[in-house]
């Protein structure tokens, strides 16, 4: 008994404590990368890639770029208009949407357009493209701009709370954190869920939408899905693994039906490669069970399951705006909350339900 | 041991369940009871009774075997759980009907065998053999109203002493099956006696009275403590401190082990309206000794 408890405390202080190392190392947080007043920045446009100058301004909101430079590389103008406060009192200026390399970070950005011919620099960036960043205002052109590459911009691409070298760092913190939820919502709650952590994947993938959007093409596909493989597949009779290779390619159809709906849904690597992996493998499940028992059970795993997703992309919101100490202190209470959950050995939450027989009040033989 | 003290009132719940299971059934153990073509062999050279398998499907190969097959015989996942992928057939104009009265032709046999093989109703964890056994009917004793299939005897053993028992009455709403989860009737049986405690259905979530189901109220178990010394014979033998031995009595009025459960289900408790943890320290059950010689 005591020398397991010796070594649990081991294994959480050792994860604690090598996880405040290689963060602080790693993810070089919470410092954010330093820049100067003027940086070189790569825009990545419809013509190719432009290296330019440009000017950091906290003090302005929106990034901004020369109208001629914008066009010449054949940025076009959104029908949207701005009002921007200036020196000279208030002006409308035309937006567009721009993306450029700034360090190794790629930063979407709404610019505004204006005649900056007799500026110094073609380009400002504002403070809203400057997060995670600190300005040094006595030095110039520290960084340069890196190739954008690298599995996760694939994943996350754009301006997604995850992007940079700090994302990268926050959500790899935040995974495990994710994790360590589902296992408390199983053990102390009895909440099964399909896959103990396909919620952690549906919760990331739905941080990087909008929530409801992501909730509704997925119920979508799984119940299409679903009733494909039920009611179609089936009949075909075919070893359940053809089945659910059939599946991944009625989902793909699926979601290019959908992306070609007048809704305006687009879809980027990373919507489809995440709902492919987790529908398929969530019809699998779901389709198990639906054979062993009956569809009706296989509405409240279904329910759970997204419930604890839903929860736990809001949980990564929160998490994703937290400081590094903030972040690394609710990483080190999940490990320790993990392993106290897996010893705990009373009744699941569940349990106190299922065993009516405990509120019961005649005597038992 | 410390959760039996904090909870004594309380029933057993799923994580004390595996913290004993992970505690004292070790394995190698487990692994032995799941493999249900090995279990028997080691029951059978034990002189235990339990239904007798006529063919093993190992391969493909095998396949021909089915030429072979009984006029009447049990399909059966070796490494199976929750009665998944069993079915009953009986030969009839050239092809084969379950007790539903469906009609497989010697292809949907083979088809079933092939997904059994393929390990669809283990998990797709490993390949699985297909068994091919003996139809037991159910006694005479044992057949109430509206009971469809075999009636089997669960007899939850901790320590190798019985300390929990049900009778399991497969219905038309479990569809034939004895499994509780699937809907099936459990009657709670009192370890002493073999008398009737309560009648629970888990999908209902309802008492019953055993009268609607026509069940005498002096009804006592038959066999009851030859069965019990049964359950404590291949607990032993299989090496398991936590399991439910799972027994049908067949037509000719002989318990017979169908398998033993390393990881056993917790519904028990709520059919007997008691609590697991409160049986483990008193092990109200002992054997008697003229019994055991």
């Amino acid at each position: 008994m005591t020398k397991r408890l010796w070594l649990s405390l081991a294994v959480v202080g050792a994860i604690i404590v090598l996880g405040w190392v290689f963060l602080r190392i790693g993810a070089n947080w919470p410092a954010g990368t330093l820049i100067g007043s003027q940086e070189l920045v790569r825009l990545i446009t419809p013509k190719g890639e432009v290296e330019v100058v440009a000017k950091i301004d906290t003090g302005s909101a929106y990034s901004s770029i020369d109208e001629s430079l914008a066009r010449s590389v054949g940025l076009q103008p959104d029908a949207k208009k701005v009002t921007i406060i200036t020196g000279e009192g208030r002006q409308e200026r035309f937006t567009t949407k721009l993306t450029f390399m700034l360090d190794s970070r790629r930063i979407n950005a709404e610019a505004t357009l204006a005649d900056r011919s007799n500026l110094s620099t073609p380009m400002l960036i504002g403070r809203d493209d400057l997060g995670g960043f600190l300005v040094d205002p006595e030095r110039e052109f520290i960084t340069e701009p890196k190739r954008d590459s690298g599995l996760f911009n694939l994943f996350f691409p754009g301006d997604g709370m995850f992007s940079g070298d700090q994302g990268v760092g926050k959500l790899m913190i935040i995974i495990p954190i994710m994790g360590s939820v589902i296992v408390l919502v199983r053990l102390l709650a009895g909440i099964r869920t399909y896959g103990i952590f396909a919620p952690v994947v549906i919760a990331l993938s739905l941080l990087d939408l909008n929530i409801g959007q992501g909730l509704l093409i997925y119920g979508l596909l799984i119940v299409v899905g679903m009733a494909v493989k039920l009611f179609v597949l089936k009949r075909l009779e075919l070893p359940n693994i053809a089945e659910l290779s059939l599946i991944m390619f009625v989902l793909v159809l699926l979601l290019l039906g959908i992306s070609l709906l007048p809704i305006g849904f687009s879809f980027s690597f990373a919507d489809v490669f995440f709902r492919l992996v987790i529908t398929s493998f969530i019809i699998e499940q779901a389709s198990r069970t639906a054979e062993e028992y009956e569809v009706a059970q296989v509405i409240p795993l279904l329910v759970a399951t997204f419930g604890v997703a839903v929860l736990l992309a809001f949980y990564g919101v929160f998490l994703s705006q937290q400081s590094f100490m903030v972040l690394w202190a609710v990483f080190a209470a999940s490990v320790l909350a993990t392993v106290l959950a897996g010893n705990y050995l009373g009744l699941r939450l569940n349990e106190l339900i299922r065993f009516k027989f405990l509120r019961r009040t005649h005597v038992h033989k | 041991m410390f959760i039996s003290r904090l909870f004594a009132a309380s029933p057993l719940g799923m994580n004390a369940r595996n913290c004993l299971i992970r505690r004292l059934n070790s394995p190698a153990a487990l692994r032995l009871a799941k493999d249900k073509v090995s279990f028997k062999e080691v029951l059978q050279k034990n002189g235990i009774a339990t239904p007798q398998s006529y063919h093993v499907i190992h391969d493909y190969t095998d396949m021909r075997l089915i030429g072979m097959f009984p006029d009447e015989f049990v399909v059966k996942p070796a490494r199976g759980y929750g009665g998944n992928g069993i079915i009953l057939l009986h030969k009839a104009n050239g092809g084969y009907v379950n007790p539903s009265g469906d009609r497989y032709t010697t292809i949907d046999v083979k088809w079933h065998i092939r997904k059994i093989l393929d390990g669809e109703f283990s998990g797709y964890i490993e390949r699985d053999q297909a068994i091919i056994e003996e139809r037991i009917y159910p006694s005479a004793k044992l057949q109430f109203k509206d009971a469809i299939g075999l009636l089997d005897i669960r007899v939850f053993c901790y320590r190798f002493q019985p300390i929990m028992g049900m009778l399991r009455y497969p219905t038309l709403a479990s569809k034939g099956r004895a499994n509780l989860s699937r809907g099936a009737l459990g009657i709670g049986l009192d370890l002493a006696t073999g008398t009737i405690t309560y009648i629970h259905s888990k999908k209902y979530h309802k008492e019953y009275s055993p009268e609607e189901f026509g069940i005498p109220s002096t009804f006592v178990m038959p066999l009851w403590d030859e069965m019990k010394q049964l359950a404590i014979r291949c607990a032993e033998l299989a090496d398991l401190l936590l399991c439910g031995v799972d027994i049908v009595l067949s037509d000719k009025d002989i318990p017979m082990v169908l398998e033993v459960n390393g990881r056993p289900g917790l519904e028990i408790q709520n059919i007997n309206e008691s609590s697991l943890i409160a049986r483990f320290k008193t092990q109200a059950y002992k054997p008697r000794l003229a019994a055991v010689g």
